[in-house]
């Protein structure tokens, strides 16, 4: 999703952007070298737009995209249960409606051992 | 001014606000809840670090493009946000206007500290626990009458509609009768949007085991 984010950015802003598949090992949360380095292309990017007098559109352009996707944490390859404990927190935005069975959710939002803090 | 905080986890997405949000963990709470997901938030010798607001804003702006194209931003929670409301004031005055600020709170906490944070949050994360107040103290060792003047307040002030009343089922401690109850009070104050789910005591415990290991 967050790929998806970048091309959108990208594509809005004439911004050439040619992505690859990302070869980190593991899971990758967006913040591998790869997604990082992709990123910074895109702010220089946008930084010279905004030096020759260019409209810059970021506010609002993946407005839906990140309510609507499941929650996949992947900037490359959406891996099933990748952050899984994240995923039972589950979407705190909306509520559920009525006729539906309460999920079992992890409480408080939480900070999971295997996130990279600090 | 600095803040203690134990942790940051980076591009979350549609967990705890809208859109892709980086959640920033606080260190103290004034509750000691029986099934604390984070519990070195309370431990003194839990490593953490010290950031002030301006540091903690080039911490996290790394992620910025994402915040401004799907209308996220940044998640305070811990621990217990409003603890450090001085400190939230001050980082919003920093980022500006276009992140988002979300606060996962208790709100057991004096009003003032409420106050502070109210003209700079956009939403706000409340888990009440329970609104019966022997439940509640039985579950996290304190009184809640903070807590439903903090409500009160809200509802008040017309803030409902940036709260997600979080009411969960404690099991051991309430009953999907309590939660019944709970909700239909907190609808009454005014509150549209609540979120009813299940205490994980399993992932708590392995957590609270793998800390103590």
């Amino acid at each position: 999703m967050l790929k998806e984010i970048r091309r959108r950015i990208a594509i809005e802003n004439e911004i050439e952007f040619i992505t690859s598949e990302c070869r980190h090992k593991g899971s990758c949360a967006g913040t591998c070298p790869k997604c990082e380095a992709e990123v910074a292309y895109l702010e220089s990017q946008l930084a010279a737009r905004k030096r020759l007098g260019k409209v810059v559109k970021v506010v609002g352009l993946s407005m839906g995209l990140a309510t609507i996707a499941p929650v996949t944490f992947t900037s490359c390859h959406p891996h099933d249960g990748d952050m899984a404990v994240d995923v039972l927190q589950g979407d705190v935005v909306n509520a559920r409606p009525d006729d539906q069975e309460p999920k079992k959710l992890g409480g408080d939002v939480a900070i999971t051992p295997d996130q990279n803090l600090l | 001014m600095k803040a203690k905080i134990s942790g940051i986890s980076r591009l979350r997405i549609g967990v705890d606000g809208e859109g892709v949000t980086t959640l920033v963990a606080f260190m103290l709470c004034p509750l000691t809840c029986e099934y604390c997901l984070n519990p070195q938030t309370l431990s003194v010798s839990y490593h953490h670090k010290e950031y002030s607001p301006a540091e903690l804003y080039d911490e996290i702006r790394k992620d910025e493009l994402y915040f401004l194209a799907t209308g996220g931003g940044v998640t305070f929670g811990g621990g217990e946000p409003l603890l450090s409301h001085q400190f939230i004031k001050e980082f919003r005055d920093i980022c500006g206007d276009q992140w988002k600020i979300n606060v996962e709170t208790s709100l057991n906490v004096p009003p003032s500290f409420l106050e502070t944070v109210i003209p700079v949050a956009d939403e706000y994360l409340i888990d009440i626990k329970d609104m019966n107040p022997t439940i509640y103290k039985s579950y996290t060792g304190k009184d809640n009458s903070q807590v439903l003047k903090n409500l009160r307040t809200m509802a008040e002030l017309g803030l409902s509609g940036k709260c997600v009343i979080r009411i969960p089922l404690i099991p051991g401690f309430n009953t999907s009768e309590d939660v019944a109850k709970s909700e239909a009070e907190v609808i009454e104050l005014g509150f549209e949007r609540i979120d009813k789910f299940e205490y994980d005591i399993g992932y708590a415990e392995r957590k609270r085991n793998m800390q103590d290991a």
